[in-house]
Order: C-alpha cells, then sequence, then structure tokens
C-alpha cells in the first residue's frame, strides 16, 4: 500500500504534496486557501506604487506655492503620479481576476498605511484637487474592503467558521478594551486615538484566526 | 466523527490538494475531516459519498453507540 499524505503537522516533517514551493498558508482565505509567493510580490509592488503615487502627488502640491517652477513640471509630477495609480490599479484588477483575495486584502491595506497622514490636501487648497486628495486614501481601504468580503463569500464551509470565530473573538476584546480604556479616560488616564480600537481589532482577530484554526489541524 | 476517508483517498493515489478540489473545498478542510476535527456538512457530506460512490455511513461512523445500535444490518 502507498504510503498516505502527511499532514500539515504530520510526523514526516515534509510539507504535504498537496502545497506548491512558494506557498504561505493561511488558515482562512478565499479559494486557493494561500497566499501565495506570486501574490506577495504583487502586493508589495502595489505598495510601491502606492507610495510613488503618494510622493509625487505631495511634491506637486508643495511646488504649488513656488513661482519659479517649470510650468511643465507640475502637470508632469500629476501625470506620473496618474500613471503610478493606473499600474496599482492593474495589480489591483490582477489580484482580483486571479481569485487571489488574501493578497489584494493584504496590498489594499499596505496602500491604505502608505497614505496615512497623507497631507497633500491643505497643500493643494484652492485647487480643483484638494477634495479628490481628501477621498485618495479611502481608494485602497475600499479595495481591502472588498477583497476581505469576496474573501468570506468564497471560503469554504470550514474557512467560513474560523472567519466568523475569528471575527466573534475580536469583536470582544475591542468591545472590552474599549469599555476599559473609556473608564481609564474617566479617571484621568491620556485619550486613546481612535486608530487603535482598529489596531486592536486587527490585532485581535489575527490571534482568534490562529487560535481557532489551530483547533482544526 | 471517525472516517475513512484518508484510506479512501490513498486508493485512488490523490492528494489532500487533489481530494479538495475535487470536492471544492481547501486543503486545510480535506486535512481536518481526515484527522476528525471537523465534521462536514450535509451537502458535503453527500459530496464526498458521492465522489467515492459509497454510502455516507459507510465513510463516515459517528462512534455513538445508540446510532449504531440504530443502524440498519
Amino acid at each position: 500500500m502507498k504510503s498516505i499524505e502527511t499532514t500539515a503537522s504530520g510526523a514526516s516533517g515534509l510539507p504535504p504534496r498537496g502545497a506548491r514551493a512558494g506557498q504561505i498558508e493561511f488558515t482562512a482565505c478565499g479559494p486557493r486557501g494561500t497566499l501565495t509567493r506570486e501574490g506577495l510580490q504583487t502586493s508589495l509592488f502595489v505598495y510601491g506604487g502606492a507610495i510613488a503615487v503618494r510622493l509625487l502627488v505631495k511634491v506637486w502640491a508643495r511646488l504649488q506655492a513656488r513661482p519659479d517652477v517649470a510650468p511643465t513640471t507640475g502637470p508632469l509630477l500629476l501625470a506620473g503620479a496618474v500613471l503610478a495609480a493606473g499600474f496599482v490599479a492593474f495589480l489591483f484588477w490582477q489580484l482580483f481576476r486571479r481569485k487571489d483575495y488574501w493578497a489584494a486584502f493584504f496590498a489594499g491595506a499596505l496602500a491604505f498605511a502608505s497614505f496615512f497622514r497623507f497631507d497633500a490636501a491643505p497643500l493643494a487648497a484652492g485647487t480643483p484637487l484638494e477634495k479628490p486628495l481628501i477621498l485618495l486614501p479611502l481608494l485602497p481601504a475600499g479595495i481591502a474592503i472588498a477583497a476581505f468580503l469576496a474573501m468570506v463569500r468564497s471560503a469554504d464551509e470550514l474557512q467560513q467558521r474560523i472567519l466568523y470565530q475569528a471575527l466573534a473573538f475580536g469583536f470582544v476584546v475591542t468591545f472590552v478594551a474599549t469599555l476599559v480604556f473609556a473608564v481609564l479616560e474617566d479617571l484621568g488616564f491620556p485619550h486613546v486615538s481612535a486608530v487603535w480600537w482598529w489596531i486592536t481589532l486587527v490585532v485581535s482577530w489575527g490571534v482568534g484566526l490562529a487560535a481557532s484554526a489551530r483547533r482544526y489541524r | 466523527m471517525k472516517n475513512s476517508l484518508r484510506v479512501l483517498r490513498a486508493e485512488r493515489d490523490w492528494s489532500q490538494a487533489d481530494l479538495a478540489e475535487r470536492l471544492g473545498v481547501s486543503r486545510q478542510t480535506v486535512n481536518a475531516l481526515e484527522t476528525g476535527k471537523y465534521d462536514p456538512s450535509l451537502p458535503l457530506a453527500f459530496k464526498i459519498a458521492h465522489l467515492f460512490d459509497r454510502l455516507i455511513e459507510d465513510i463516515f461512523d459517528p462512534e455513538e453507540p445508540e446510532v449504531a445500535r440504530r443502524r440498519p444490518a
């Protein structure tokens, strides 16, 4: 009788034959169930493209206040930003087409992080681009949300159970933390920015994912 | 719940990924099924039975004496 394939934590210590080289197996993600090396590379390219957009737009915004700059510099910088944004959009389209939702979510989160404290909008005050620049960081956030929902919809029954258990854990931890810190603030502790609530939710969700997935190994 | 999924898979020389692809689930789910850490839903149980051309009762064993006693001969 041929040897039976070992499980992911099997005694042989060898990776299962089903796991292809270059794959990082995550606990709960779409039809692939893995974050491929290719998906990770694409995510990093997305991050680089988002950084390029941020830098080009920021330089353009700063140059608006300088009269000594050549008139073609501004449009060139904006054209570069639009090209970089188009490249990022193409990469996202590729990830969704491949149904690589974990990579798309990761890329969206990275792109959103790259716009953290994006201050080009105030510099562009009075220009037609002021409002679009304010809304720009919402684009990668929206893509990350869409990727997450697509991941949940395409997950199989066990993956969905793991996801929901992890979300429930994250919700409870964040709820308790919110109450505790609200009481501490009333007692004179320093105010905690709302960003930390999302960080708490994401981190506790990650812990819940790991713990929940471990139960089924 | 005990099952003979691993044996049936080995008889056909399928990897866990092969079986996962045929069932439309992740390799993680197949692994959890084989180790008994996860019991399939009814639709998935029927899919498994159909794939291996067996009855559900022939693949999955509830391990409960009451249920086993009530099983028809």
